[in-house]
């Protein structure tokens, strides 16, 4: 060691006699295990936010699997298949399953308002839907979860619940809906009709 | 209509959800209206007391 790297070394030294004195070996152990969990969470978080498409697997494999729970689905056949965003040019296709799936639950699909986002380095391309609709929870639930497994590409971006008084069988749900889709421009979308 | 950003906003009634779909699907179609895309739509009833669908869409209109 050389004798500049002596202090630094003392200096340490005397950090960690301090430190032990105060918090002890368990506190010692305690903040060497902060520390390896954090930088497991960074690496995790870098190769986390490295890919776009990944991201949106990631959460299509979440929604997936929660809204599969308690149903006869093989979720890992429906992980293993690649993402693929529906094409923009499909959105009228898509929001008729929406309005389909809201219609067999018989909770009508009486208003909604709907915005496109375009692609960006984070997410790709997406229409969001925000709607309110009444009916019996079970319902709600079904319609929610028949649109997760029917459309791998969406997610639910606000999902409030709430009745007019405590007796009342009626649920109000707010939804917010986003379906990612793949952005295009009018010349690929002409090549494919 | 906004000359400025040649966009063009749709405010109608249609008799039901899929009609206004199939209107919005139409106006995609190469012409002069481009990137149609549905904004709202909400049911109600007309003077007549018929059912229907009132939407808004918004479009691109090409110069030509």
């Amino acid at each position: 060691m050389t004798t500049a790297q002596q202090p630094l070394a003392r200096a340490l030294q005397r950090a960690f006699l301090v430190l032990q004195a105060r918090i002890g070996y368990p506190g010692l152990i305690g903040i060497a295990l902060l520390g390896v969990s954090a930088v497991v969470l960074g690496v995790a978080w870098v190769e986390h936010a490295k890919d776009p498409q990944r991201k949106a697997t990631a959460h299509v494999a979440v929604a997936m699997s929660a809204a599969s729970a308690g149903l006869p689905v093989d979720t890992a056949v429906v992980r293993d298949q690649p993402l693929r965003l529906p094409p923009r040019s499909d959105i009228s296709g898509l929001l008729a399953r929406v309005q389909r799936s809201a219609l067999d639950q018989g909770l009508g699909w009486t208003r909604a308002e709907y915005r496109t986002i375009a692609a960006s380095q984070e997410a790709p391309a997406a229409i969001e839907i925000r709607c309110v609709l009444k009916g019996a929870y079970p319902s709600l639930r079904q319609f929610v979860t028949a649109l997760l497994l029917d459309t791998p590409t969406l997610t639910l971006r606000e999902f409030a619940l709430s009745r007019s008084t405590p007796e009342a069988a009626e649920v109000e749900a707010k939804l917010g809906i986003v379906i990612y889709v793949a952005d295009e421009t009018p010349g690929m979308a002409e090549a494919r009709r | 209509m906004e000359p400025a950003n040649t966009t063009v906003r749709i405010n109608g009634e249609a008799p039901s959800f899929e009609q206004v779909l199939a209107y919005a699907r139409t106006l995609n179609e190469p012409g002069l209206i481009s990137e149609a895309e549905l904004r709202s739509h909400e049911q109600a009833t007309d003077p007549n007391g018929r059912d229907v669908v009132r939407f808004s869409i918004s479009a691109r209109w090409a110069i030509r």
